[in-house]
């Protein structure tokens, strides 16, 4: 099935995006690494967490500021900029995006497994159930992973909740999948010992 | 499973060997092997024909039922 158009196509679109989280990935890291040596530099830099709920989704955000008693001025005028976040939180969402990165990196890598399975006329085996389980249980751990966020700050805090029911139809279509491609090597086994 | 391929027995009285009954009935001696050892899911009526042409036996000389 080497001519499929579309399939050749969807493998080289899977191939640069998988270019692009490891760009992503490396130009988060550099930034990381880049604001712990120079901390001055993105000290001023507001942090403001956006809602995007997207199709039947729900988003809400709760943003705190808390009275500062060594201070005079009792609330701080501008919370939430990168200066002010608080090192561990820092630490935690950065750990956090590059999971997210490298799962989403696993469920490329695993589609365009099977997309070149399907190339090579081996479609219905049981890696290939087996990889859509694993690309369902990819899609659980990042829905959990983006679906809560908290920035902690000296003198407040930001929390995004998240929940949509995309990523709910996503798993259930890689679960669905799975079982199709078993019961396929079912077939496939049956037709080929039957002589 | 329940269902017993005498296809040795029957070759060993005829005196034919398992690649040369292969070839008449056309199918790989893999395939054979697979018919012989009780492996296979299921057979063809064409290649039970086959082999009963090649063999001039009845389907009941070939597959036999045991219960469990």
């Amino acid at each position: 099935m080497t001519k499929n158009t579309l399939l050749n196509i969807a493998i080289w679109v899977s191939r640069g995006l998988k270019i692009l989280l490891i760009i992503a990935a490396v130009g988060l890291t550099g930034l990381f690494v880049y604001a712990q040596i120079d901390k001055d530099y993105f000290a001023d830099e507001e942090i403001v967490l956006k809602a995007n709920p997207g199709y039947l989704g729900v988003s809400t955000i709760v943003s705190d500021v808390w009275k500062d008693d060594t201070k005079e001025a009792q609330f701080d005028s501008k919370p939430y900029t990168f200066g002010k976040l608080k090192t561990i939180s820092l630490y935690i969402n950065y750990f956090k995006v590059i999971s997210v990165a490298v799962l989403l990196f696993l469920i490329l890598r695993a589609f365009e497994t099977i997309m070149l399975s399907v190339k090579t006329l081996h479609t219905f085996s049981n890696r290939n159930a087996k990889l859509f389980r694993t690309i369902g249980i990819y899609i659980i751990v990042v829905t959990i992973l983006i679906s809560y966020t908290v920035l902690r700050f000296e003198s407040g805090s930001q929390t995004i909740s998240h929940l949509s029911l995309t990523p709910v139809i996503y798993i259930l279509l890689a679960f669905i999948m799975a079982e199709i491609f078993k019961e396929g090597e079912n077939l496939r086994a049956e037709n080929d010992l039957t002589i | 499973m329940p269902i017993i391929v005498n296809l040795d027995i029957i070759l060993a009285q005829r005196g034919m060997k398992s690649n040369e009954l292969a070839e008449i009935v056309g199918i790989t001696t893999a395939n054979l092997s697979i018919l012989k050892t009780g492996k296979a899911k299921a057979i063809r009526f064409s290649t039970l024909e086959a082999i009963c042409k090649a063999l001039d036996c009845q389907p009941s000389d070939i597959l036999e039922y045991v219960e469990d």
